[in-house]
């Protein structure tokens, strides 16, 4: 139970074996601790319940999932989802991502329409106010100039 | 599961990376309305969701039901899922809230067996201990063996734990996650899932002592 930088053998197997669950020790380490587990039956009696404890907890009996699982969650799902969703889902499970693409797409098309529809009146009625003003001030000017 | 060092380490970096990007995709595909992409998650984690819930619960069919949840609750949040974060802590991460709030619920239905309890004392009615009253059913699963004592013993342990260590435990020693990542998991910097850890050890090194 000697210590080394300031710290007992104790203190130092208490600090290894508290990180023995996290990481591998490096061999320095690791044979300090033994070293000293040794000559220090309470700290062995740790070291030997940790290393237990570890060994145990990852090596439970795995389980599976009840059979039938996954199509009881899928079924559950389907159930779930609204009724226009179930709609949208073809006999492969897709969904009809073709008529939402349609339909976007002919929405585009009749927006664009719209758009170059009122961009061309607009600039007709942009080139009439053109004329028209054009064609007051050169009245306005022959008036002024005549006079 | 120290699989944070050398080569072994790094394998199973690698490993993850892909099974994150085959997640991914699959999740990219659900998206786009391919109800088969969700089948395959749902067949690639249901042993590891249900797993998770049973050492959290202790009981089959609560087990059954959570990882049930876990995937319809999953798949209902799909378009909020974070690309960038692995599929498998995020599935984790539901399925750990769902079972914490299902522990808190049992604590609040114990409390409230308690109070009917100490108003049956007080009229005089038979003195029955709590435990009887509300203590959850431990099932052992048919496909474990009952000759493990010590992994009864174990889970015992385990459940005395409060829920943060035990999903701590649950996550880094039997799912094989890194600090870092249950840190995600849980919401929580690693260093506080690494203090969890080491106390959670120690409390179950107390619990134990005498059987191993
Ligand atoms: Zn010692």
């Amino acid at each position: 139970m000697s210590g080394n930088g300031g710290e007992t053998g104790c203190e130092f197997a208490l600090r290894t074996i508290e990180i023995l669950g996290d990481q591998k020790l490096g061999p320095g380490r690791r044979s300090r601790l033994r070293r000293h587990i040794e000559t220090c039956p309470e700290c062995k009696a740790d070291f030997e319940r940790m290393t237990a404890v570890i060994d145990i907890l990852e090596n439970m009996p795995r389980m599976s999932a009840p059979e039938g699982f996954a199509d009881k969650v899928l079924e559950v799902i389907m159930a779930y989802m609204p009724v226009g969703d179930l709609d949208s889902i073809d006999e492969h499970g897709h969904r009809k991502v073709w008529i939402a693409g349609a339909v976007f797409g002919v929405s585009i098309a009749l927006g664009l329409a719209v758009v170059r529809h009122f961009i061309e009146h607009e600039g007709e009625n942009g080139i009439d106010q053109d004329d028209e003003r054009v064609s007051k001030e050169r009245e306005s000017y022959a008036a002024a100039t005549s006079s | 599961m120290n699989k944070d060092n050398g080569e072994a380490g790094a394998q199973h970096r690698k490993k993850l990376m892909l099974e994150g990007r085959e997640d991914t995709r699959a999740v990219r595909e659900c998206l786009q309305g391919k109800i088969e992409a969700f089948e395959f998650l749902v067949k690639k984690y249901q042993d590891p969701v249900y797993y998770i819930a049973y050492r959290m619960v202790s009981n089959q069919e609560e087990a059954k039901d959570l990882a049930q949840e876990t995937f319809v609750k999953a798949f209902e949040k799909l378009d909020t899922f974070n690309m960038k974060m692995p599929f498998r802590s995020w599935l984790y991460k539901i399925c750990s809230n769902l079972t914490i709030d299902n522990l808190r619920g049992r604590k609040g239905r114990e409390i409230s067996v308690r109070i009917a309890n100490d108003a049956r004392e007080t009229e005089g009615g038979r003195n029955m201990h709590l435990a009887e009253f509300v203590a959850p059913e431990r099932e052992i699963p048919e496909n474990v063996s009952l000759s493990n004592d010590i992994s009864r013993y174990v889970q015992e342990a385990l459940d005395g734990l409060p829920e943060n260590y035990r999903l701590v435990m649950v996550l880094h020693h039997m799912e094989g996650l890194n600090y870092a990542e249950i840190g995600k998991v849980l919401g929580v910097p690693r260093n506080t899932v690494k203090t969890w850890a080491h106390r959670a050890r120690g409390e179950l090194c107390g619990s134990l002592k005498g059987v191993v």
